[in-house]
C-alpha cells in the first residue's frame, strides 16, 4: 500500500519541486543579480569525471559540469534536475524518467536517454560505491530520446538518493563510448565535456581550473556567475590567509580548521557554518582489530570508551564547533538516532574493566601497549587524536605507540590486509547508509579493501537488522530499523565513535546562496551569486 | 741590532714547547666568539640534560588549556594545540634533538670517514669506485633522499638518525680522501710502510690521526646540520610521534602558527643557539687545530 503513496506523492512532489527551484525560494531579501566571478580553492584532483572517482576533489568541479538526474534538497527529498519527473512502479521495480525538453550537452548535442543508460552503465563498472549503488538496477531501457527506464531487481529505498549529480553524473556517450577504458580516459581531464551548469575553460593541473558560465543550462537564467575560478591550495593555513585578505571568497568541506574558525569570524565580512553537509556525513573513529587480543574483549574496549572522553577532543581540538557524535550515523542523516549507550569519561572506571578483563598493572606500570596507526589523509584530525589517546590511555596503565603512516598506500596497505592493532580512520555516510554504513557491518564485507569491514566483525544478529534495512521502502520502518543498528553498534563497540569532522563552508558577505546543500558543495552551484 | 737581537734570544729561558692540546687550548681559548659558543653550548646541554630532573613536567601530558599565551599561567612559555606545556617540551626535546644530531653525525664520520679513507689510501680504481658512489649520493637531493628513508622504514628517533646520516656523509668522505692523499706519500708513512706494517695499521693508526683536525671540525659542524635536517623533516610532518623533539614541536605547532606565535618561536629560537653554539665552536676547533694559523 505504501508504494503506491510514495509514488503519488513523488508525482505531486515534482511538478511543485520545479516551480521552486526556479522561483529560488531560499533567497530572502535581496534579488540575486547575474554576473561576477567566484573566486575559490580545490585542493588537486587527477580527473573531473565524478563517475569514476569519488571525493571532494572530483566532485566539487565534478557537479558544476556534469547534471543528475535530480537534486536533493534539505529533507533528503528528491527534486526535478536533469529529469523533469518521473514514475515509480507500485512494486518499486521500475522507475520511469522523463528527461527535460532540449538539454544539451556542453557541444551542443542533446542530452538523451541513452546517455542516462550509458552513464549508469560506467558508474556501476567504475565508481568505488557503484555496485553498492546500483547492483540491483538490472538494465535501463530506452523507449524513447527522452524516456529512461530502470528496471531492478530489488527494491533499492535510496535509489534517488544515489541520482544527484556526484553520484550518477550524466556523461556524454558520444565522447566517452570510444571504448577506451573509463578510467583511464583522456577526456577524463582534457577537453571535457559536461551537461551541468558551467563548463570548463581552463585545465592547468596542480595550478588552477576556470570555469565559465553555460550559456544554455537547461534551466533557465542560470547559472547567476558568469565564472569560477578553483586555485589549487593544499595547505590549510594559506587558505585562512587567502580568505582574510579576500583572495578568496569561498572554501568548503574540510578546508580549513575549526580552530581558525574564529579568527575568520573576527574579520566581521566571512561566515562559518557547518550546516548541511549530512548527506557525505564525514565521522572519524577509533578502529581497533577484533580478531586478536586484547581488543577482542568487549570489556577492553568498554575500558577504553571510559578513558576516552569524546566531548574534550569536540571542545578543544575542534574549538566546541563540531558534534561528540555518538555513533556510525552522522547526526545530519535521516536516520540518526541518539539513542545508543553512552560511555561517561571515567578513568577509574576503565581501570577497573581492565583489571576484571584480566590486564592488571604489570612492570613499568604498564597493562599492556598496543600501536596506533595515524593515517595521512587526515592527519589534521587524526594527529591530535592519536595524541590524545596516547596521553590519556597511559593514564590507565596502556602504552600507545604512535605510528605517523608516511602515504595513503603504506596505511592502505597495512589496514586492508588486516595487518594492524589499532588506526585512527573515518569514512563517509553519503546520503543512504546502505553506500556509507552497511559496508563497515556486514559479515560478507570483511575484504582486504579500505574501508570495509578491515576490522573483522561479524554478528548474524546485525546482519540480519542490515539487510532488512537494506530493502525496507517504509520511512518510518526503516528509520527504526537504523535506530537498533546504531545501538548495536555502539553496544558492541565496533568503533570507538570520535567526533564528527569539521566540514565546514566560509564564506565572504559578497556571496549570495553559498554552496550549503546537504551534499555541501558537492551539489550544482546556478543557485550562487555575487552581490553587489 | 743583528747581534744584540740574538743575545736577547740566546739568554731567554728555553721555554718547554707545550702539548698539542694545550696549543689548541691556548689558541682556542683566545678566541672570543669560540669561548662564547661553548658557553653557550654549556648551558645547552645543562638545560637539556639536567633540566627534565630540575622541571619535572611530563611533555606529553595535557596540563592547561590549550593556546595559552607565555606569561598567562603557571607553565611560562605558555601551551600548545593539546594543552601541553612548551617549556616541558623544550626541556624533554632537548634531549632527543641532541641525541639526534650526535648519532646523525656519528654515521656521518664513520661512513664518510671509512669510504675517503679507503679511496684515498689505495687510489686506483678502488678509488674510482668509491668516489662515483660518492657523486651518486652527492647528486641526488639530500631532503628528498631522506625524505624517501624516512618514509620507507617509517618515522623512529633511530631512522631520522640512519636517514640523516646516509644522505649527508659524502663531504666528510671527500674531505677525508683529500687528506690521505695528500699524507700517503708522506716520509713517515713511507717508514711505516718499510718496516713492514699492514695497510690496515697505516690507515687507523698512521695516517688516520695525522688527518684527525680537519675530521673533527667537520664532525662538530655535522651535529649542526643534523640537527637543522631533523628539523627540516619534522617541519615536513616526518618526526617520531612517541618522542618530542625541536624540530617536531615546530612541525606540530606550524598549523596553529596564526594562533600561537609560541607553539613554533621557542622551539625555533632553541635549534638557532644550539646550531650557532656548533657552529661557533666548531669554527673555534678550525682556528685552533690549523697548525699554519696557530704559527701565526
Amino acid at each position: 500500500m505504501f508504494h503506491t503513496r510514495i509514488m503519488r506523492k513523488l508525482s505531486i512532489i515534482a511538478p511543485l519541486a520545479i516551480t521552486a527551484l526556479l522561483s529560488a525560494t531560499t533567497i530572502s531579501a535581496a534579488e540575486p543579480k547575474a554576473g561576477g566571478t567566484l573566486n575559490t580553492t580545490s585542493t588537486g584532483y587527477r580527473t573531473l569525471n565524478p563517475a569514476v572517482q569519488s571525493g571532494a576533489a572530483t566532485g566539487v568541479p565534478g557537479s558544476q559540469i556534469f547534471a543528475g538526474l535530480v537534486l536533493i534538497d534539505e529533507d533528503y527529498k528528491a527534486t526535478p534536475y536533469l529529469a523533469e519527473s518521473w514514475t515509480v512502479s507500485d512494486d518499486n521495480l521500475t522507475y520511469s524518467f522523463k528527461l527535460v525538453e532540449g538539454a544539451k550537452f556542453h557541444d551542443g548535442q542533446p542530452i538523451t536517454s541513452e546517455d542516462v543508460a550509458f552513464s549508469l552503465e560506467t558508474v556501476k563498472a567504475n565508481h568505488p560505491f557503484g555496485k553498492a549503488m546500483f547492483s540491483n538496477v538490472e538494465a535501463v531501457e530506452t523507449p524513447d530520446a527522452s524516456t529512461a527506464v530502470f528496471r531492478l531487481s530489488a527494491p533499492i529505498p535510496g535509489l534517488l538518493l544515489s541520482m544527484e549529480p556526484l553520484l550518477l553524473p550524466i556523461i556524454p556517450k558520444h565522447v566517452y563510448g570510444d571504448g577506451q577504458e573509463l578510467k583511464k580516459h583522456p577526456r577524463n581531464m582534457e577537453n571535457v565535456i559536461g551537461s551541468g551548469p558551467f563548463k570548463v575553460a581552463e585545465n592547468t593541473p596542480a595550478e588552477r581550473l576556470v570555469l565559465v558560465k553555460n550559456e544554455d543550462f537547461f534551466i533557465e537564467g542560470r547559472p547567476y556567475l558568469d565564472k569560477l575560478v578553483f586555485s589549487i591550495v593544499k595547505d590549510s593555513l594559506t587558505r585562512v590567509l587567502m580568505m582574510e585578505k579576500g583572495e578568496i571568497d569561498y572554501v568548503g568541506f574540510s578546508g580549513i580548521r575549526a580552530t581558525d574558525a574564529g579568527r575568520l569570524e573576527k574579520t566581521g565580512r566571512l561566515t562559518v557554518t557547518t550546516e548541511g553537509y549530512g548527506a557525505v556525513g564525514y565521522i572519524h573513529y577509533l578502529e581497533l582489530n577484533l580478531r586478536d587480543k586484547p581488543f577482542s574483549d568487549l570489556k577492553v574496549r568498554e575500558a577504553l570508551a571510559h578513558a576516552i572522553d569524546t566531548s574534550f577532543i569536540a571542545k578543544i581540538l575542534f574549538g566546541g564547533r563540531v558534534n561528540a557524535g555518538t555513533g556510525p550515523l552522522h547526526t545530519g542523516s535521516v536516520f540518526y538516532s541518539g539513542d545508543v549507550p553512552s560511555f561517561e569519561a571515567d578513568l577509574e572506571k576503565a581501570a577497573a574493566l581492565l583489571d576484571e578483563a584480566g590486564y592488571p598493572v604489570g612492570a613499568n606500570d604498564e597493562r599492556f601497549s598496543f600501536t596506533l596507526d595515524i593515517p595521512s589523509w587526515a592527519k589534521q584530525a587524526h594527529g591530535p587524536m592519536g595524541e590524545y589517546i596516547q596521553s590519556q590511555l597511559g593514564k590507565i596503565g596502556i602504552k600507545v605507540e604512535l605510528r605517523q603512516a608516511p602515504d595513503f598506500g603504506t596505511w592502505v596497505k597495512r589496514i586492508s590486509s588486516f595487518d594492524y592493532q589499532a588506526t585512527m580512520n573515518g569514512s563517509f555516510n553519503y546520503p543512504d547508509p546502505v553506500i556509507g554504513v552497511h559496508r563497515h557491518f556486514d559479515c560478507d564485507n570483511i575484504r582486504n579493501v579500505i574501508w570495509s569491514n578491515t576490522q573483522g566483525y561479524c554478528d548474524p544478529a546485525m546482519d540480519a537488522l542490515l539487510d532488512a534495512a537494506a530493502v525496507e521502502t517504509d520511512l518510518d520502518k526503516r528509520k527504526a530499523t537504523y535506530a537498533e543498528i546504531q545501538r548495536k553498534a555502539v553496544e558492541d563497540l565496533v568503533f570507538i565513535y570520535m567526533p564528527q569532522d569539521f566540514t565546514a563552508t566560509v564564506y565572504s558577505d559578497k556571496v549570495g546562496n553559498p554552496p550549503s546543500s546537504v551534499f555541501g558543495p558537492l551539489a550544482p552551484w546556478h543557485d550562487v551569486y555575487l552581490k553587489d | 741590532m743583528i747581534d744584540s737581537s740574538l743575545d736577547n734570544f740566546n739568554t731567554e729561558p728555553m721555554e718547554k714547547p707545550a702539548s698539542p692540546a694545550r696549543q689548541t687550548w691556548k689558541m682556542f681559548s683566545s678566541n672570543q666568539s669560540a669561548v662564547a659558543g661553548l658557553i653557550l653550548l654549556a648551558i645547552v646541554l645543562i638545560f637539556s640534560l639536567v633540566g627534565p630532573l630540575v622541571y619535572q613536567v611530563a611533555p606529553t601530558e595535557m596540563v592547561w588549556m590549550p593556546l595559552t599565551p607565555p606569561l598567562e599561567s603557571e607553565y611560562l612559555l605558555g601551551t600548545d594545540y593539546l594543552g601541553r606545556d612548551i617549556l616541558a617540551g623544550l626541556i624533554n626535546g632537548g634531549r632527543i634533538t641532541i641525541a639526534i644530531g650526535a648519532s646523525a653525525a656519528l654515521l656521518t664520520i664513520v661512513i664518510g670517514v671509512t669510504i675517503g679513507a679507503l679511496a684515498g689510501y689505495y687510489g686506483g680504481w678502488v678509488d674510482n669506485l668509491l668516489m662515483r658512489v660518492t657523486e651518486f649520493f652527492q647528486v641526488l637531493p639530500n631532503l628528498l633522499l631522506a625524505m624517501v628513508v624516512v618514509m620507507l622504514f617509517s618515522a623512529t628517533l633511530t631512522n631520522i638518525a640512519i636517514a640523516i646520516g646516509i644522505v649527508s656523509w659524502t663531504s666528510t668522505a671527500r674531505l677525508t680522501r683529500a687528506e690521505f692523499l695528500r699524507l700517503r706519500s708522506m716520509d713517515y708513512v713511507r717508514a711505516e710502510r718499510s718496516i713492514g706494517a699492514k695497510n690496515r695499521r697505516i690507515i687507523w693508526a698512521v695516517i688516520l690521526p695525522n688527518a684527525a683536525p680537519p675530521l673533527i671540525v667537520s664532525a662538530a659542524l655535522s651535529i649542526g646540520t643534523a640537527i637543522l635536517f631533523e628539523a627540516g623533516l619534522a617541519f615536513l610532518g616526518l618526526s617520531d610521534p612517541n618522542n618530542m623533539s625541536w624540530g617536531r614541536m615546530i612541525g606540530d605547532n606550524r598549523p596553529y602558527i596564526l594562533d600561537s606565535w609560541w607553539g613554533v618561536t621557542f622551539p625555533g629560537i632553541a635549534i638557532f643557539l644550539t646550531v650557532l653554539a656548533i657552529s661557533l665552536v666548531g669554527d673555534g676547533l678550525n682556528d685552533a687545530l690549523n697548525p699554519k694559523l696557530r704559527k701565526r
